[in-house]
């Protein structure tokens, strides 16, 4: 109980002391990137009601993600995940989640006008077991996906395919991923400027509605789909972000079924 | 349903400020040495990355960025930088320069 405390306090320090990245949803990835030297850091919480055949779950992730640019159109970064879990009939769980540590390459970008823009990049990944808690997997396990970032006056749309080659897995798979089955997420986003109609000189914020889709296929046979509005606020060197998350479709038999969830984030670019 | 009613009581209040109101009129903070017109901007975050390139080059005291037009304002200071470290810069932070103004 003293570390999940400990661990929810840090995040909530981390979550208004450090923030979300340029026209991104807040469950895939995007084309973007700092440049080189920059840092950008990404707190998100997220809350997830699942339920399985007996009880209802509510699992929760604060993950703080950091990301540097190294050279021009190739940043690298790292994502550290504090879990807890409470399931209605048994005792709470926390904990270090498995580290993600990712490298990103920008090779295709076609800048059309001021706004106007599309990026494609590449995506590598390895999950490092931190072997903390009943979160993590003890395995290494590598992944590959490819992001597309396109953006149109008011209009932005992302797209991603990221697969997870899982070598181990959880003692107790809660979401996607955690199986030792291989998982496949496939993502795609709508963003749409709210405010301000047209930027100026003075332009040093913006709002933007959200609408994301997220599905997932699992080499075990789960797959599920869902769907996640929401708004986004980009200020110059900061960004918020809410999101909630429904199942739209889903086939799922090794671990509870999602009903709902919530992610709130933060970004900061220094 | 607690959860739910959180995120629909912050995105309430996120929302009341999603306002179009008019642009404010455009005034410069410098008058600039140099302009700088370029592509692929997409946001006041990702244009921030210009700003911190920029003024990371010895020679360069202030950097401000037109999100409409494109155009980035630059003062000099001593000793003024070539121009070829402003467009690496430029291209550094992921945009496409299109010309000095």
């Amino acid at each position: 109980m003293m570390l999940r405390l400990t661990g929810l306090m840090l995040g909530t320090v981390f979550l208004f002391v450090v923030p979300v990245f340029s026209q991104q949803p807040a469950h895939a990835p995007a084309a973007t990137m700092p440049s080189p030297g920059i840092w950008t850091v990404r707190t998100q919480a997220r809350f997830h009601e699942l339920e399985n055949e007996y009880e209802y779950v509510e699992h929760g992730t604060m993950e703080v993600a950091l990301s540097r640019g190294i050279v021009r159109d190739v940043s690298a970064g790292i994502q550290i995940p504090y879990r807890w879990q409470d399931e209605e009939n048994q005792n709470s769980r926390d904990g270090l989640g498995d580290l993600t540590a990712t490298v990103k390459w920008r090779f295709y970008k076609h800048d059309t006008s001021p706004i106007d823009t599309f990026r494609l990049a590449v995506l590598a990944g390895l999950e490092v077991p931190t072997g903390e808690s009943a979160f993590s997997s003890d395995s290494f396990d590598p992944s590959i996906g490819l992001a597309l970032t396109a953006i149109r006056g008011r209009h932005g749309v992302g797209g991603a395919v990221r697969w997870k080659f899982n070598t181990g897995d959880l003692a107790d798979p809660i979401v996607g991923g955690d199986s030792d089955a291989d998982a496949v997420w496939i993502d795609g986003s709508y963003l749409y400027r709210l405010a301000p109609a047209a930027y100026g000189l003075n332009s040093k914020a913006s709002w933007y509605a959200v609408l994301e889709t997220n599905a997932l296929l699992e080499s075990n046979g789960d797959s599920e789909v869902r769907i996640s509005p929401g708004i986004l606020y980009e200020a110059v060197s900061w960004a918020v972000e809410c999101q909630v998350a429904w199942t739209l479709a889903e086939d799922i038999d090794h671990r509870p079924r999602h009903r709902f969830g919530t992610t709130l984030g933060i970004r900061w670019l220094f | 349903m607690k959860i739910l009613t959180v995120c629909l009581a912050l995105a309430g209040a996120l929302a009341t400020g999603c306002t179009t109101t008019q642009p404010a009129p455009i005034q410069r903070a410098f008058t600039p040495d140099d302009t700088l017109v370029v592509n692929g901007l997409s946001c006041p975050l990702c244009a921030h990355n210009i700003d911190k390139q920029l003024i990371a080059i010895a020679g360069v005291e202030k950097a401000q960025v037109n999100l409409g037009t494109g155009e980035v304002y630059v003062k000099y200071g001593e000793p003024r930088p070539e121009r070829s470290a402003l467009v690496k810069a430029v291209e550094d932070s992921g945009f496409t320069l299109k010309r000095f103004k």
